[in-house]
């Protein structure tokens, strides 16, 4: 089962449509943990998390009076933050400045609770390659289908499936490392089958 | 026995697989195991904490999207929209024009907007005199088209999105190719030759957001 989506009053989404800022501002505070952390996820570099925010919400906000309430709103949020991420990640440009900034970002942990064993899945997340750590994030987190990402990145189901099969392991031989290395407990559950 | 991956995961995730393999892969230990393991990685995933954005990004955000708030005639919002798109194409052409192909690249020439990193008057990579000039520009059309793109309007006609789907295929046909030929060490003329068909095919994408604001849709 896919993380679950925050929820919002309907009279706030209802207010958020006509205009209201306080309900924009409502909306904001209710998604923008979800869209940062995907983007972050997404892309590793909190640069351009802060960029993929930025773009989500001035275009849920531009396009709010379009939403026509079919389907829930936090996935229409997210499905907007997704392709916004696909965007940056499709960018040869974005992808010279997203090198330079990932180093940063991972020395950089505040704000988050790290624990050896979250800092192992980042890292290991980390440097998988931009194309496997999102069918990763898309699949196993926010619960798309192949076939929905495959769409979504213009490729096939079977590229997401032999995408994700490939991040796996590399996953496994990462977390594999981590765990000779000492870096993590072998008590903690993702690691015992390691 | 030595399953595959995919297939471990097809079964992790409940998707149609062959009955056959299904008991095989049940009735071996090392697969089954494996398979726990892949939930539980899946499990770990799920489980890290949400990051909260950094501090002052609602007040950038709303900055940026007030414009588009503000109440006005709709015909005049329409003309001012239109003259603004065909201002930034100009602009983008003007900047494309600003350096051909064959020239020497102008020191420190990009104003990066937005904090991309570009590369100022670094030394040129492979000792292409041409490399560097065309990274500028691809990314300056790409700063422009991210503007037209921001201010048009999201109805266009089918022909006009199918042209722009095709260009932009092509870009990240190109981009993958670059990303690849990073990894393995492509040669500098080749990549050359794809940073200057990269450049074409934004160019003509701004051509197709000029013509598009010119008709109005």
């Amino acid at each position: 089962m896919a993380k679950p989506l925050p929820q919002i009053e309907p009279d706030v989404l209802a207010r958020a449509c006509r205009g209201d800022r306080q309900a924009h501002e409502a909306l904001y505070r209710a998604f923008a943990p979800m869209v940062y952390t995907l983007a972050r996820r997404m892309l590793v570099s909190s640069a351009l998390a802060e960029d993929v925010l930025q773009e989500t919400f001035v275009e849920v906000l531009r396009k709010i009076g379009s939403y026509r309430g079919d389907g829930e709103f936090g996935f229409w949020v997210k499905r907007i933050a997704v392709n916004k991420c696909l965007m940056h990640m499709r960018s040869a440009w974005v992808s010279r400045r997203h090198d330079a900034e990932v180093l940063e970002t991972l020395a950089d942990v505040s704000g988050a609770p790290e624990t050896a064993r979250n800092r192992a899945l980042e890292r290991a997340l980390a440097e998988l390659s931009d194309t496997a750590r999102a069918v990763v994030w898309l699949h196993d987190v926010e619960g798309y289908t192949h076939q929905e990402i495959g769409r979504m990145m213009r490729r096939t189901a079977s590229f997401s499936k032999s995408q994700l099969a490939r991040a796996h392991d590399r996953l496994r031989k990462a977390l594999r490392d981590a765990l000779d290395e000492g870096e993590v407990e072998p008590c903690v559950p993702v690691l015992k089958t390691c | 026995m030595r399953a595959r991956i995919e297939d471990l995961l097809t079964l992790r995730d409940g998707e149609p697989i062959d009955a056959t393999l299904r008991e095989a892969l049940l009735a071996d230990p090392e697969s089954r195991a494996e398979i726990e393991r892949l939930e539980a990685v899946r499990a770990a995933l799920r489980s890290l904490p949400d990051l909260e954005p950094p501090p002052g990004a609602w007040e950038r955000i709303a900055a940026r999207a007030a414009p588009e708030d503000r109440p006005g005639r709709p015909l005049l919002r329409l003309f001012a929209g239109g003259a603004l798109a065909l201002a930034v194409a100009a602009m983008a052409l003007w900047l494309v024009a600003r350096s051909t192909p064959g020239e020497d690249p102008p020191p420190a020439l990009i104003v990066a907007g937005d904090g991309a990193t570009a590369p100022r008057s670094q030394p040129l990579a492979f000792g292409q005199p041409s490399y560097v000039s065309l990274i500028e520009r691809s990314a300056r059309l790409e700063q422009v088209l991210a503007q037209m793109r921001e201010q048009q309007r999201p109805v266009i006609s089918g022909a006009t999105a199918s042209t722009i789907a095709g260009l932009e295929d092509r870009i990240i046909l190109i981009d993958e190719q670059l990303t690849l030929g990073a990894a393995e060490g492509m040669r500098p003329e080749e990549r050359e030759a794809l940073w200057r068909q990269r450049v074409d095919l934004m160019n003509a994408l701004v051509h197709v957001r000029m013509a598009q604001s010119a008709r109005g849709f």
